[in-house]
């Protein structure tokens, strides 16, 4: 479980360029959910998860994690000690292996598995994550960049996480990168109950494949609740230059129509269920 | 505006070769949305635009100049200019004006025009009331804003946008769209926008499908939007509006399925409920 406790971030306090990136946020999060983050540019997402992953050290609150403080170094390097995996933004950038197999064993040999054993872990890690095993021998920037961003996140996984952070992981992919992708971390949030934390600009990717969301704001929380509540909120989303997802605009239009169909419908397999029974409730009633 | 003739470009070093035998001719004042996974050779095809890269067989001309011919780089790049994915790597002064000031003061314009220029610029992209501001406190549309005023400032007959709203968020790529869209409209800049985004090639006059350094499909943005399983093959996506619209059609319901816009399909499918 993810408790975080009066969470604030201040940088340069007291200086000219005092800013509040992140301001009193509270939120407790199950082990094994899948949680998207949301927000615009500039409202605390980044600080946020980078506090959650011990990376950043908090202003003022703290992080639990199982009810062990983040911020507490010993138990961070001991209790901690690989539990919360981060993935950067653009994580190509961060490669640095002359093999893509060596570049995912880096970690795991550095918690102290041997040779054998990260080897082991290396490998599962980039089969999850879609890379052949032609490729493992391979320079890692001699591949495509959806390679290269499939191999970062191998690095992570590698580590097991119970916890696994991605600040957006799919910009810059194409839309069929972009699904493959997503659809592993789905895959493995499943079979191995990780707690998945998401944060993506792409309403799309929320309402596929997460189970709650927060919304951040100007620093703050303003809303953590599931999919279908936080998509029902579609004016005040936009007010935070953010969006809903399309079939969600399709919903609500439908609805201002006359249409009598749920609102909180935001998934292309629902919405078409949901219209197609509208439909021949139709034409069974002119018959 | 820019014919590019049997063009192909082979990278040098890895012997890959991106462009392979295009032929597109862009007119004047046209939005064009080149579209393609990653690698399939659109960001090389867009640097063919303007001479950052020379075709190794083929030509590309810009105003009927070669791009291949050193002494009509400077009039073809004055011609056409090009923003890219992350702006933080196009901001080089520290105050937003300046920015935007820089093209043309390497012009070695004089310094009333450059005034000028730099103003009907910054109105252009609605980032006027900014012209003080700091560069790294804008947000990310903002910055991309004053990036395409950089290049405005220049007067460009044609701007090529290399995936300008991928660091984005929603607010950030409408903002940035719009300003595209207004550009094209009553600047009559000619645009060659390339992106994942299918709702943005919605928006163009023509759409071009890149594979394999191939064009393998051109056409309006509902003719190429609506071809789902040709798209899927190039690794790309169709609106999802389409996608719902087609499952219907699937089922029988009598909808449209060439449609690629949310409010379009809410009227077929109201339609065919019988609610007008």
């Amino acid at each position: 479980m993810i408790l975080a406790e009066h969470l604030s971030y201040t940088y340069t306090p007291g200086g000219v360029f005092e800013k509040n990136a992140v301001r009193d946020v509270n939120f407790t999060i199950e082990d094994g959910t899948f949680c998207g983050i949301i927000g615009h540019t500039g409202s605390g997402k980044t600080t946020l998860v980078q506090m959650l992953a011990g990376l950043v050290r908090p202003t003022e609150g703290k992080v639990l994690i199982n009810g062990l403080d983040v911020h507490d170094k010993k138990i961070r390097l001991n209790e901690l000690k690989g539990k919360v995996g981060l993935v950067f933004q653009y994580p190509e950038y961060q490669l640095f292996g002359e093999t893509v197999l060596e570049d995912v064993m880096f970690g795991p040999l550095n918690l102290g598995l041997s040779e054998a054993d990260a080897r082991k872990k290396a490998k599962a890690a980039l089969r999850d994550t879609g890379v052949d095993a032609s490729l493992f021998d391979s320079s890692p920037f001699e591949l495509s960049g959806g390679q290269k961003r499939r191999i970062a996140i191998a690095g992570v996984l590698a580590l097991s996480p119970e916890i696994l952070i991605l600040d957006e992981p799919t910009a810059g992919l194409d839309p069929m990168g972009r699904d493959e992708i997503l659809s592993c971390i789905s895959e493995l949030h499943k079979r191995e109950k990780i707690t998945v934390l998401l944060i993506s600009h792409s309403m799309e990717d929320m309402a596929k494949y997460a189970q709650q969301i927060l919304v951040m704001d100007g620093g703050k929380l303003c809303m953590h609740d599931t999919v279908e509540n936080v998509f029902s909120h579609g004016e005040k989303l936009r007010e935070m230059g953010l969006d809903v997802p399309d079939i969600t605009r399709v919903i609500l239009s439908l609805r201002e129509k006359g249409v009598n169909i749920s609102p909180d419908i935001y998934t292309l397999s629902a919405a078409k269920e949901a219209i197609l029974r509208i439909w021949r409730e139709k034409k069974c009633s002119e018959i | 505006m820019i014919r590019i003739e049997n063009a192909s470009y082979i990278y040098p070093e890895s012997g890959h070769a991106a462009v392979c035998g295009v032929n597109l001719t862009i007119q004047k004042g046209e939005f064009v949305t080149i579209l393609g996974h990653n690698g399939s050779g659109k960001s090389t095809l867009a640097k063919l635009l303007n001479g950052v890269l020379l075709p190794t067989e083929g030509k590309v001309f810009v105003c009927d100049m070669d791009t291949a011919l050193e002494e009509n780089i400077f009039p073809i790049r004055s011609r056409v200019g090009m923003v890219f994915q992350n702006p933080d790597n196009q901001i080089v002064a520290t105050v937003v004006e300046e920015d935007v000031a820089f093209g043309p003061e390497n012009l070695g314009l004089p310094s009333e025009e450059i005034r000028e220029r730099v103003d009907a610029a910054l109105r252009a992209v609605d980032m006027y009331a900014y012209r003080k501001h700091a560069p790294h406190l804008l947000s990310g549309g903002q910055k991309q804003r004053v990036a395409i005023a950089g290049i405005i400032a220049m007067k460009p007959s044609c701007i090529v946008l290399d995936e300008p709203t991928a660091m984005l968020d929603p607010v950030g790529r409408k903002e940035v769209m719009d300003t595209v869209l207004r550009l094209n409209r009553e600047e009559e800049i000619t645009v060659v926008l390339i992106t994942h985004f299918m709702q943005e090639a919605a928006l163009s006059d023509r759409v071009i499908v890149t594979e394999n350094g191939h064009i393998i499909d051109e056409g309006t943005p509902t003719e190429v939007l609506t071809k789902r399983e040709k798209l899927q093959k190039a690794r790309l996506d169709s609106p999802l509006a389409t996608e719902l619209l087609e499952n219907l059609a699937e089922a029988g319901m009598p909808v449209d399925t060439k449609i690629i816009d949310v409010e379009a399909c809410v009227n077929s499918i109201c339609t065919a409920l019988g609610k007008e």
